[in-house]
């Protein structure tokens, strides 16, 4: 095609489409992407409380590496930051948190002190929370209250901590986690909370979250948490 | 994407995003980045379509491309530890596009494009391969559907100009060789 006159820009659109280089891309295996979806669907669940009895029926056999993807995923996103994530409609009514707000901030993280004379109520994940890979920082800074406390007490459904330095979100100086038996137990044993220790807390919509994001205060949880809110 | 009733279940809603999407967005992909790349943007674009699904406008597509674009450029510019997980599993069962190979495209447009600016030549690609509109560029952008026409406008004439230089350059060539003892 001569290039010296274009009188149309349908001509010229012509012209440009012939240097498409996705011209013969052929269409993506259903299968695998069948597999995509879900892993996006059921991963986020790591991040969210599950809120819905139907989420349970997303975990269908799924290979380490369909996992991995999907952590990654999970992961790269937390990387790109331009986009803060928006609470979305169906978060669940059961993860309310009187200090959290409605909506997680990812993009700034405020490294500071807790609110003092407040109290900040949080609940545990439910057991149907699954957790996707190693956590990583990019991960972890997504989540929108994270800070350190020492735990005063432990008593009954309720663990006390006192919060005293706050990497994300706004956190009061009394913090209560509450959670009825079966996943209080479950927090207590993962996350080993003991009177007197000091430890680093993670939370996503008012839940606590294990999977390796919260624990005791030293070692490797507490370099991640260094990585990931690094202001 | 206008959810069809409240009650709308968003696994459904965000399956039938993806059907519409999907394709679209991995040829945006496939025009623009390396295959690897290429399907960790894709799933990146995915998980904020998931994440954002009650903002996703009608029609979605330039709105999905526009999340598309950021991601691609957030990963081009920021650290690929955490992606390169996934681009090792492309390796490890390659997609079956893979193993095709593309006609080759018309290595002018390439060198043409090559030589515009980049955000030109990003509009002209836009507006050709994509064959967005201009008010449809402009929701990809971000910019008013009016600076879209004008700089489109722009663009297709140092688009022209650049090809014309290409094709006498290889003229010229081609004289000079003739001219050789």
């Amino acid at each position: 095609m001569s290039t010296s006159d274009f009188e149309h820009d349908d001509e010229l659109r012509a012209l440009l489409r012939g240097g498409d280089p996705a011209g013969s891309l052929s269409p993506a295996d259903p299968a695998a992407l069948a597999m995509l979806l879900e892993d996006i669907m059921s991963a986020d669940l790591d991040v969210r409380p599950v809120d819905e009895g139907d989420r349970a029926t997303g975990t269908r056999g799924r290979n380490p590496l369909a996992w991995l993807v999907a952590a990654a995923a999970v992961a790269a996103i937390a990387a790109v930051g331009g986009f803060a994530i928006s609470g979305l409609g169906d978060n669940g009514g059961d993860a309310d948190s009187p200090v959290a707000g409605p909506g997680p901030s990812v993009v700034a993280p405020d490294h500071g002190a807790p609110l003092a004379g407040q109290t900040t109520d949080l609940t545990v994940g439910g057991a149907g929370t699954k957790c996707v890979a190693e956590p990583t920082a990019a991960m972890l800074a997504q989540y929108d209250q994270a800070f350190e406390g020492t735990v005063t007490s432990i008593e009954g459904d309720t663990v006390t901590l006192e919060a005293t330095d706050v990497y994300q979100g706004e956190v009061g100086e009394t913090v209560q986690v509450q959670a009825p038996a079966g996943p209080f137990q479950t927090m207590i044993q993962q996350v080993k909370f003991e009177v007197g220790g000091t430890y680093l807390v993670s939370a996503w919509q008012g839940a606590v979250s294990m999977c390796g994001f919260s624990g005791p205060a030293s070692g490797d949880l507490q370099k991640l948490y260094t990585e990931a809110f690094p202001h | 994407m206008a959810a069809d009733s409240p009650d709308d279940d968003p696994r459904e809603r965000f399956e039938r995003l993806a059907a519409e999407v999907v394709e679209p967005v991995r040829r945006f992909l496939a025009r623009r980045t390396d295959p690897a790349t290429a399907d960790d943007v894709l799933a990146e674009t995915l998980l904020v379509c998931w994440r954002r699904l009650d903002q996703v406008p009608e029609p979605a597509l330039p709105w999905v491309y526009g999340v598309a674009r950021n991601c691609l450029a957030n990963i081009q510019r920021g650290d690929r530890r955490q992606v390169r997980l996934a681009a090792k599993i492309t390796a490890v069962d390659p997609p079956q596009e893979a193993v095709h190979e593309p006609d080759p495209p018309d290595p002018r447009i390439e060198a043409a494009l090559a030589a515009l600016r980049p955000e030109e030549a990003d509009l002209l690609r836009l507006w050709a391969w994509e064959q967005l509109g201009p008010g449809e560029i402009a929701e990809v952008l971000g910019i008013t559907p009016n600076a879209v026409s004008i700089r489109l406008h722009r663009a297709r004439g140092k688009f022209v100009e650049q090809l014309r230089k290409i094709d006498d350059g290889a003229g010229h060539e081609g004289v000079r060789e003739g001219r050789e003892p």
